[in-house]
């Protein structure tokens, strides 16, 4: 059979390769318990968090176009509402997990606020000061927070089951919870993106004005976003504190958000796996490089593999895999059905003259936008 | 009357670092659009590197001159190797970059000389009595050495962009780099220099400052977020406002972290971001920054 | 000798090809345009004749081998370029685009000079000479590119498509003053256009390039009169 092999869209075939695709997924998610050692278990829990916490970032700046460099907030703010919840509270965690997310909805929706105004560079500051002012904020309301002592004790603990016993039991149902929790988020994504708000956030993302004058209300898409954006991010959040039972402001840095950056844009931005597969990086990456080296080296090498990354995989390590993988498959787009024949008159004539009388530099302009010059 | 004076002059030298370190990001950004978020990190290197230069034996001015050459280098290496060939628009990867960058050389920094932290020379005298006495309080030698030394660089960056023939060129090559190439201009090398002048800024900040704050390898991060405020603040295509953004945010946080107790000074820097996030809701491009000319 | 020569150049952009072997001479003083449709080629010539894309092949000009010049030295042996969509260096004033023109020179006075001569031929640009560019109307930004590409002192100026958005009266002035430049300095032009019936006015001969090589090539005022030039290009 010679390579690549294509499959038309919708067809038995390509229907048949994503059930099995599907399958593949399932399978492997509810074997790994069973394959891998509890501890391992354990960190890939982990991963799995900060995959989510990735993919509610990817959401705003992956697929929506705006920069966040405080996402590590509505994380915290997550975990610190969970933690509070269940230790002062006694609330159950899956009810601690919505209220946080709650809380990081308005948030988000605030901090978008200022976003309507700002671009670039401006809006970056503004979300960097959101991230730097929360572990702050934590440690200055103390009796709330347990302040730069930290908040013990947050558990989510299995339900009385034969299956969940002991110590083990308990990684394998956090395990399972956590994974629920990103197929959730990911549906989430999935079923915005793929409605109107999903053409209507890619457009405000690739031509603001256009988007607008087509009647996009950009004040809410953009703020809805933000909000939506965060609480995925404080459904990660929740999720850490049941996991680590421990939260200090130290874990919020902005260092945390750095890691939620690099996680987006090494698995790729703007799909679905990326963040996943970026989350899984930025847990794993820190602990092999301080397997192979001690101390600051350690440093040096993530450091140096994350730059050696940005050059090698431009479109993330989706975007590799994609590549190697469009030269296994294609998938070909289904053919659009022809309406009717169009008449001569409905056809434009070539030369056409264009007619714009000092007209304020507009095509200019528009023709600055096309990213290829016209031959 | 004396406290206020006492917390005018510490804003005003924390200002004067952050508009420091500021006035380096706007260069980078005058000249190739990006921030980059390893600036302290390439201060700080280069304060290690003076601080060996030291421990050879070489005096301590000439060290400094010889830590801003390094940030030159450094600067255009950095510009020449890791962002030209990602390309214009690569804002995301630049950013990364600049993490990969900014991780690097702080555990780079500290393989080679070590966490603890160093002693740096001061390059005049600071015994106790080594001050001027300003309206009561205390300005110390060195402090005014840094003030004075960041004045005459904006003064000089901004003679450049003014009035010179290549500060045109690199106005041009910012503005529009296809047209500017198409005028005879060697963007490359303009871009080369754009990093390189704002590297050997930051190259002269991090000796003069170190004295202050005791070397280590974690001194710049802190700055670097008071310096993107600063130069957000400012506006941040104006060098001058970048100065003067750093010297309003290093005073008011001054005063208000010590005259609002509530405040204190775990958040102190969330006063000078919410000052920020204030401006900018009134002044979308900062308070001196231009308005991106965009006709639709 | 012509002043520029191309000779069997290919170009393009990645992997695909734009320019497969095109040929073009222009001599000194001449106008010559460059007919063809969107696609068929135009601007990669241009581009690569100022050495703005990687292009193999053969390019000449006033005795110098540039086919692997960069930008700054073609524009340093006096070929400018007006760019498709103006180029406006729109953070700059009007004045500072003009000087910036002027970058390859060194002679103060003289460019002192040339700036107010452009004035003096463009007075629109005289009365906003200290705003930003960028708010300039299409046509005072064209007159702009033009005395911009000019302040170098070219012996050949290539234009591209510098009707593109104005309305056909300010392209008969434009084209106009064009004809008049070249005959006052003796410049040679190479026009790009899909204008045609203007273009062709003031030209001394055309090409007609299709797919990235020359269909073919005659005096101006033999293309006016091709039949097939006319129902391709003007419409009729």
């Amino acid at each position: 059979m010679a390579l690549p092999i294509t499959v038309r869209e919708g067809s038995l075939q390509h229907r048949g390769l994503n059930f099995g695709h599907a399958l593949l997924v399932v399978a492997t998610v509810l074997a790994l318990p069973y394959v891998v050692e509890p501890y391992r278990l354990d960190q890939i829990t982990g991963a799995l968090i900060l995959a989510i916490a990735a993919v509610g970032l990817n959401l705003l700046s992956g697929f929506g176009g705006q920069i966040s460099l405080g996402h590590a907030a509505f994380f915290g703010i997550g975990a610190y509402a969970t933690g509070i919840l269940v230790t002062e509270h006694g609330w159950s965690p899956p009810v601690a997990f919505l209220m946080g997310m709650l809380l990081c909805f308005i948030v988000g929706v605030l901090v978008g606020l200022p976003a309507l105004r700002l671009q670039g560079m401006y809006l970056a500051l503004v979300t960097l000061a959101v991230g730097v002012i929360f572990p702050s904020l934590v440690r200055r309301f103390e009796s709330l927070t347990g302040g730069s002592a930290g908040l013990f004790g947050i558990s989510y603990d299995a339900p009385e089951n034969a299956y969940f016993v002991g110590r083990t039991g308990q990684i394998v149902w956090l395990y399972y919870v956590a994974t629920v929790a990103l197929l959730l988020s990911c549906l989430i994504v999935w079923n915005i993106m793929r409605g109107r708000m999903g053409r209507a956030i890619v457009a405000l993302r690739d031509n603001e004005s256009a988007a607008i004058v087509m009647g996009v209300d950009r004040t809410v898409v953009r703020t809805v976003l933000f909000g939506i954006s965060a609480a995925i991010a404080g459904l990660a959040g929740g999720l850490f504190a049941v996991d680590t039972g421990v939260l200090t402001p130290e874990s919020f840095s902005l260092l945390f958000t750095i890691y939620l950056l690099v996680a987006m844009v090494l698995g790729g931005s703007a799909s679905y796996w990326g963040p996943i597969l970026g989350g899984f990086a930025i847990y794993f990456l820190p602990l092999w490089t301080g397997e192979i080296t001690e101390g600051p080296a350690a440093g040096v090498v993530f450091g140096v593999l994350i730059i050696l990354m940005v050059f090698t995989l431009r479109e993330g390590v989706i975007g590799g895999l994609k590549k190697l993988g469009s030269k296994l498959l294609v998938v070909e787009p289904r053919r659009p059905e022809p309406v009717g024949e169009l008449s001569d008159q409905q056809m434009m004539s070539d030369a056409a003259i264009l007619d714009l009388d000092e007209a304020p530099g507009a095509i200019e302009e528009a023709s600055r936008d096309v990213s290829r010059p016209r031959p | 009357m004396d406290l206020f004076v006492d917390r005018v002059i510490d804003g005003i030298n924390n200002g004067v670092i952050y508009g420091f370190l500021a006035l380096a990001l706007v260069c980078v950004y005058r000249s190739t659009k990006h921030l980059n978020l390893a600036q302290g990190e390439m201060a700080m290197f280069c304060a290690f590197i003076a601080y060996a230069f030291t421990k050879i034996g070489v005096p301590v001015v000439l060290a400094i001159v010889l830590a801003v050459a390094a940030g030159a280098v450094i600067g255009g290496a950095v510009e020449r190797v890791l962002v030209r060939p990602l390309g214009a628009g690569a804002d995301y990867s630049i950013l990364l970059v600049g993490i990969g960058l900014f991780l690097s050389l702080n555990a780079l920094a500290g393989m080679i000389w070590g966490g603890d932290p160093l002693a740096f020379p001061n390059v005049l005298p600071s015994a106790p009595d080594d001050y001027v006495a300003v309206f009561g309080g205390r300005l110390r030698y060195q402090q005014l050495l840094t003030m004075a030394l960041l004045a005459a660089i904006l003064a000089g960056v901004l003679a450049l962009f003014k009035y010179t023939k290549l500060g045109l060129a690199m106005r041009t090559a910012t503005s529009n780099p296809e047209s500017a190439r198409l005028l005879g201009i060697r963007v490359n090398r303009i871009n080369s220099l754009g990093w390189m002048i704002a590297a050997a800024i930051g190259g002269l900040l991090g000796p003069l400052v170190a004295p202050g704050t005791t070397l280590t390898t974690f001194m710049m991060f802190n700055f670097l977020i008071y310096a993107s405020a600063a130069a957000t603040l400012g506006g941040f295509d104006s060098p001058g406002g970048a100065v003067l953004a750093g010297l309003i945010i290093g005073v008011l946080e001054s005063l208000v972290g010590g005259y609002v107790s509530i405040i204190g000074s775990d958040l102190k820097l969330a006063v000078a971001l919410l000052l920020l996030v204030v401006v900018l809701m009134v002044k979308p491009s900062g308070l001196f920054g231009s308005k991106q000319v965009e006709r639709v | 000798m012509s002043l520029l020569k191309i000779e069997d150049v290919y170009a393009g952009y990645g992997a695909a090809d734009v320019l497969h072997g095109i040929n073009v001479t222009v001599d000194a003083g001449e106008v010559v345009v460059m007919l063809g449709a969107n696609g068929a080629g135009k601007t990669t010539t241009m581009r690569a004749i100022s050495g703005m894309i990687q292009r193999r092949g053969r390019i000449t000009f006033d005795g110098h081998n540039i086919s692997k010049a960069a930008p700054d030295a073609v524009v340093r042996l006096g070929l400018a370029q007006v760019p498709q969509g103006r180029g406006t260096i729109a953070d700059l004033t009007v004045e500072e685009n003009l000087r910036a023109g002027a970058h390859v020179r060194k002679d103060k006075k003289g460019i002192a000079e040339d700036i107010d001569r452009w004035f003096g031929v463009y007075p629109r640009l005289l009365e906003r000479r200290r705003q930003k560019a960028g708010l300039l109307s299409g046509g005072e930004q064209q007159m702009l590119a033009v005395s911009r590409a000019m302040m170098s002192r070219p012996k050949l100026l290539l234009c591209d498509e510098p009707s593109l958005g104005l309305s056909p009266k300010l392209t008969q002035e434009l084209f106009a003053s064009l004809s008049q430049i070249s005959k006052e300095m003796g410049m040679a032009i190479l026009l790009v256009e899909q204008n045609a019936t203007l273009a062709l006015q003031i030209a001394d001969r055309g090409y007609l390039i299709e797919v990235g090589t020359i269909a073919k090539t005659r005096p101006a005022s033999e293309l006016a009169g091709d039949d097939a030039v006319r129902a391709a290009y003007l419409g009729y």
